[in-house]
């Protein structure tokens, strides 16, 4: 199916643990955003996903509107799905925040030079978490502007 | 000896003159001759003369006794002018009738001690052989020979001697005389050249001898030898014998060297054995001069330095083992640190995640069950993120400890003024209920990593600070001063608690306090993390400090011309 008769919605977020899993989505919740989140558990699920292969053969919905990408994960990491992402002429577009439990500079600069867009670091602290969680969505969902032909219906 | 009691032995006692020898010719009958013959102490002693004047003989006396004179004064001279020493001593009892003016100078004695003495009753001859064997002897074979007799002079003084003693016959008497030598000199260097000649005879070095043109002219026992050829083979050929053909320049050259005097020294070479072997050696040689300083000839040691070179070489072998272990040795710790650095980084890092999830829930769980929970309940609940939290410290600072160790330092002129204003700046908010008095000297600028070296003073400063906590004000004094060796010493001394100097070894250890969380709270891996960078810098930390009279932190740079990058 060809997304352009799709209107992009929704936030993927890439997660394999499920407790930080969790813990993002207790976040997003306290956002009122948790409906609009769908979660995949490694990148080739997220490939599946924004692809529409697989599992996800019969997705109805577009492009999402921001994708949280982790970058440790088992089988395809994070890095293999933002390269993957990037050369893909129907998501390239899409707006990629990576989301990493640790600062490592090796990965900070491959996944720049790779056109990620964002690059967080996962607080420690829950409290500082669920502020980051939130200027992040907000952010990308609210007050960017996003590329042409993604537009968040009924989101307000 | 018979002793005649007659007028003319009585005259003869009297020291000679022509006076007495003229009373003595017109005494008639047997004269006496010569005027050591008065000096002969022995009455009766008398010579024959040659053509006996008997009593009552027409014949004129006076020509005869002055050709008698005249030869007696000849044979005095010699007497009394020899360079050797001379003895005549009588037959029967061999006692000494005269000792010629060398003798008396040889031995030390007068001769008024000698005359009259058997000669072993003097002494200097009291260890030869007895008199009466000495006499036997000379009445039987007519001479007595000691080729080397060492006398000891009246002062003690060794001289070393040739005596010979033969008798003779004077008329129908006989005398003994003795000739004595004194070889001394000729012994001494006897002993000398005996000495060098064994010198050389038992080198184990070849000492080989040549005259001007390369000609061998002797050749001791170690070049038998080193080289194979005997002396006899040897003396008379070339040396070039002994050089391979490939070298047969060097023996011009080292004969060029000797001709203008100069000498060869340890000349490195190889040399050809009479079976063809090839051998390291090293030659020496020196110009013979004669007494005008003419060259004369070579002298020439070899030295067989087969075993020296060997013994190079094998030195030369275990340094490059040596070398190669250390590389290797190196090459495993870099490994061993670089696992250890990944090791700790991989950990922290893995660690992180759990750790952010118990906060995580603990947040939720307290959102969840806000009002339901009991005072105690949220206490736990506390805990529990407390020490989560504590974890949460200790892996940062775990994490800031692998990192000091992987990037290369990247060094640059740091002034440590500013950098110690800097990071009062940053720790402002942390003192700023504190009294606190700052004594802060001016520092110099050093070579070194800003960004590690600012962690080094944040964590020195930040301790000071901590543990003047209970003082008031809290004293903290930051200087410096110049180091023995071209290092700067940098010092932060602070009035707080101190520490027990016993344990300062644990002092910089990982995660060592030496002061429980009760009293100050920490992760003790802040000075580990100072000695770390100050160690990569090249320097060293110490600290000093008294329980309860605070403390001294010291940790030295080395300046710019000693720069050491550590590891």
């Amino acid at each position: 199916m060809e997304s352009k008769h799709l209107t992009p919605r929704g936030i993927l977020l890439v997660e394999d643990d499920p407790q930080d899993a969790e813990l993002t989505l207790a976040a997003l919740e306290k956002f009122q955003l948790a409906p609009w989140v769908t979660i995949v558990r490694d990148g080739a699920q997220a490939l599946d996903y924004l692809q529409y292969r697989g599992q996800y053969q019969g997705r109805t919905d577009g492009n999402p509107i921001l994708i949280l990408l982790d970058l440790n994960m088992p089988k395809v990491g994070g890095l293999t799905v933002l390269k993957a992402i990037r050369i893909n002429s129907m998501l390239k577009l899409i707006p990629t925040v990576v989301f990493s439990s640790s600062r490592q500079i090796s990965n900070l600069l491959a996944c720049y030079q790779s056109g990620v867009n964002a690059f967080v670091v996962k607080p420690l602290d829950f409290n500082e978490y669920m502020k980051v969680v939130g200027q992040l969505v907000v952010f990308w969902a609210t007050v960017n502007e996003p590329p042409p032909e993604l537009r968040l219906k009924n989101m307000d | 000896m018979n002793r005649q009691n007659s007028p003319e032995g009585e005259s003869l006692s009297r020291p000679a003159n022509s006076e007495q020898f003229g009373t003595a010719a017109t005494r008639g009958g047997e004269q006496c001759l010569a005027a050591s013959q008065a000096e002969l102490a022995l009455p009766g002693m008398r010579y024959e003369l040659p053509t006996p004047v008997r009593k009552g003989d027409p014949q004129p006396i006076e020509p005869q006794i002055q050709a008698l004179r005249d030869s007696e004064l000849n044979y005095r001279r010699l007497f009394e002018a020899a360079r050797d020493g001379i003895f005549i001593l009588d037959l029967q009892q061999g006692r000494i009738c005269d000792v010629n003016p060398f003798l008396v100078e040889l031995l030390e004695f007068t001769s008024a001690e000698m005359i009259g003495k058997t000669i072993g009753e003097l002494s200097p001859f009291k260890d030869i052989e007895s008199n009466q064997v000495m006499l036997e002897k000379l009445q039987t074979k007519g001479y007595v020979r000691y080729d080397h007799l060492p006398l000891e002079t009246k002062s003690g003084r060794t001289v070393d001697v040739e005596f010979v003693s033969n008798v003779y016959e004077v008329g129908d008497r006989k005398v003994i005389q003795c000739n004595i030598r004194d070889i001394t000199t000729r012994r001494h260097a006897e002993i000398a050249s005996n000495r060098m000649a064994a010198i050389v005879e038992f080198s184990e070095d070849a000492i080989i001898g040549k005259d001007t043109n390369g000609i061998v002219t002797s050749w001791n026992p170690g070049a038998e030898r080193i080289f194979g050829y005997g002396a006899g083979e040897m003396i008379g050929l070339s040396v070039m014998t002994l050089v391979p053909s490939d070298r047969a320049a060097e023996e011009r050259e080292i004969l060029e060297t000797i001709r203008r005097g100069e000498s060869v020294k340890h000349f490195e070479t190889l040399r050809k054995t009479k079976d063809g072997r090839l051998v390291d050696v090293s030659v020496s040689a020196s110009p013979i001069k004669d007494k005008t300083g003419r060259i004369v000839g070579v002298s020439k040691i070899v030295r067989n330095i087969t075993e020296t070179k060997l013994n190079e070489k094998k030195i030369h072998q275990l340094n490059v083992d040596l070398e190669q272990r250390v590389a290797d040795r190196t090459e495993q710790l870099q490994a061993a640190n670089l696992e250890l650095e990944a090791f700790s980084y991989s950990v922290s890092h893995d660690l992180r995640a759990p750790l952010r999830h118990i906060l995580g829930f603990i947040e939720l769980l307290k959102n969840e069950a806000n009002k339901s929970l009991s005072q105690k309940s949220i206490h736990l609940l506390a805990t529990i993120a407390q020490s989560a939290q504590r974890m949460g410290h200790l892996i940062d600072g775990l994490l800031a400890f692998a990192r000091i160790g992987k990037a290369a330092l990247k060094k640059t002129d740091v002034n440590l003024d500013r950098l110690v204003h800097e990071t009062l700046e940053d720790i402002r908010s942390s003192i700023r209920d504190r009294s606190l008095t700052w004594t802060l000297h001016p520092l110099p600028t050093v070579w070194a990593e800003r960004e590690l070296l600012r962690l080094v003073f944040v964590n020195l400063i930040s301790n000071a600070v901590k543990f003047t906590a209970t003082r008031n004000p809290g004293i903290v004094e930051i200087g410096w001063k110049m180091g023995d060796e071209a290092e700067i010493i940098l010092f932060i001394r602070d009035n707080g608690v101190g520490f027990d100097s016993r344990y300062s070894e644990k002092l910089f250890g990982v995660f060592q306090r030496l002061h429980s969380q009760d009293e100050f709270e920490g992760t003790g891996i802040g000075l580990a993390n100072v000695k770390r960078i100050v160690l990569r810098h090249g320097g060293r930390v110490w600290a000093e400090s008294k329980l309860n009279e605070g403390a001294v932190f010291y940790f030295s740079l080395p300046t710019q011309s000693g720069r050491a990058d550590g590891i």
